[in-house]
């Protein structure tokens, strides 16, 4: 992937920025925001001890457990859903009331039935992940052009091989702009679940550094925290590209 | 030629009770004849057409294929798609879409592989066997949509608007291709083909069936008397191509006038 240089030159310049507002002494307290460049000192001593990979590890295994379950779950749903109005009539109500539901709001209720550990942790990533992918699962399917289906009938291919080949090669691009919304789903829930309840993952070790005054481990944290979503964001995007060539 | 391979008995067909497309329409196709549909945009050819291939079942009448009700798809029949962007597997390559009708019957593999080679052959498409569509041009495309559907050796050949946005040369070029396919199937494969253009129409055809849009059925049938083999040049150069394609141009202007 290509970036043009003025992308960097904005990090660097927003880098600076933090630098001299802290340094200058600009926020007060200053303890509240430790330059970047110990904030970063501290990341690399941190990742160097093993701390804050345990921890963002721990937060990223969730989230892509949660949003494996939510692909698994909802591609096949959203499938049928486009592909048969019956389907699509009988669920169409039911998704709109859940589907604006905030995952976070569900704890609680997770917490009552499934526990305080990672069960109900990434049930509730998975019940986040699971409607951005299942809505554009459905809108892809419905945007198949009659063509093609025509041609594989015509041609007599079979009715499962329309489902698994045209109709899902066609919804992919779409299926994929779902799973692209729900990975941010996924982390945003993870991290604030830590926050809530636990004592690991990244978003436990930024609330916990918060309260012990470490603030540096704290900025720290987030910024890890953005880079990962950098990467894996990135590698989506590429993925993405590759598969809408055609 | 032979004997009746398609009758079409008092098809009628509309769209949401509103837009009538097709009415009360008989028609005989002969084995091995080539009949030309023309007619002004929304006068059914298209609707008449998939109704024949069993894509649209029409609301009354009925398709008799050698004398035997057809339910659901002709499976006799192949579909060439007026939309060639549309109509291939964006996904597969020239091979594997032109292997797309064998997939599921029962052909082996070494089977599937040489027939596809043989329609790839056929189309001059060898050197393009392994690139992606969105890689070919409208001609070459349409190519592949021909050589897909001769690949299962179908009875009957259905082409909707086959040429249409091919550029003049692509056009003549196929157009020939198609007449020479016609001549070297033994017997004599049957070619049902819809076009909205005039010289296309009796450049390839044994009949010509003129429909109405005012009618949806129709005008008249233009028993086309030029003779075999038909060439680009000459043929087009005759004194009766002008008159048969003047013939048709002054039923179509009545039409529209009426």
């Amino acid at each position: 992937m290509k970036h043009s240089y003025s992308g960097f030159i904005t990090v660097l310049v927003f880098c600076l920025v933090w630098e001299l507002a802290s340094r200058s002494g600009l926020i007060k307290p200053v303890v509240y925001l430790p330059p970047i460049s110990a904030v970063l000192l501290t990341a690399f001593q941190a990742i160097g001890s093993g701390e804050l990979l345990y921890h963002i590890a721990i937060t990223l295994y969730r989230a892509i457990a949660g949003l494996l379950i939510a692909i698994i779950l909802a591609t096949p749903l959203g499938i049928l859903m486009g592909f048969y109005k019956r389907v699509h009539d009988a669920g169409k109500i039911m998704i709109e009331l859940l589907r604006p539901m905030p995952p976070i709001a569900l704890i609680p209720v997770g917490i009552l039935f499934l526990g305080l550990y990672d069960t109900m942790k990434i049930s509730i990533i998975a019940f986040g992940c699971f409607w951005p992918i299942l809505v554009n699962t459905i809108a892809g399917v419905q945007q198949i052009s009659q063509e093609l289906l025509d041609v594989s009938k015509v041609f007599r291919v079979s009715k499962m091989k329309v489902l698994y080949e045209v109709v899902f090669r066609s919804a992919l691009p779409y299926i994929l702009a779902g799973i692209r919304v729900a990975l941010s789903i996924a982390l945003i829930v993870s991290v604030a679940a830590d926050m809530l309840v636990g004592s690991d993952g990244i978003g436990f070790f930024i609330v916990d550094a918060e309260r012990s005054f470490n603030f540096a481990d704290m900025y720290a944290g987030l910024v890890v925290l953005a880079i990962v979503g950098f990467i894996l964001n990135s590698g989506l995007e590429y993925t993405y590209k590759r598969i809408k060539k055609y | 030629m032979g004997d009746a391979l398609l009758r079409l008995n008092d098809i009628y067909h509309d769209f949401n009770g509103i837009h009538v497309a097709v009415n009360n329409l008989h028609l005989t196709v002969n084995e091995g004849e080539i009949v030309a549909f023309v007619g002004p945009s929304g006068c059914g050819k298209t609707t008449l057409l998939k109704i024949i291939s069993g894509l649209i079942s029409p609301d009354r009448g009925e398709v008799l294929f050698r004398g035997e009700p057809v339910n659901g798809i002709l499976p006799a029949a192949a579909f060439v798609f007026q939309d060639y962007s549309n109509s291939l597997m964006p996904w597969r390559n020239v091979w594997a879409n032109v292997r797309l009708g064998l997939e599921h019957r029962n052909y082996s593999d070494a089977e599937q592989s040489r027939i596809v080679g043989e329609m790839l052959e056929l189309m001059h498409l060898q050197q393009s066997a392994h690139k992606m569509p969105y890689e070919l041009s409208g001609g070459m495309k349409q190519r592949v949509a021909i050589a897909r559907a001769l690949a299962i050796s179908p009875d009957v050949l259905l082409m909707d608007e086959p040429f249409g946005s091919l550029d003049e040369m692509s056009r003549a070029r196929l157009q020939d291709e198609v007449l020479a396919i016609h001549n070297i199937s033994r017997p004599n494969r049957t070619i049902l083909s819809v076009t909205h253009d005039i010289d296309e129409a009796v450049y390839m055809s044994h009949r010509i069936v003129i429909l109405s849009q005012r009618t949806s059925n129709i005008t008249k049938i233009i028993e086309n008397d030029l003779g075999w083999p038909r060439n680009q040049v000459t043929t087009r150069l005759t004194p009766r191509f002008s008159v048969l394609r003047t013939e048709i141009y002054e039923i179509m202007c009545q039409e529209v006038a009426a």
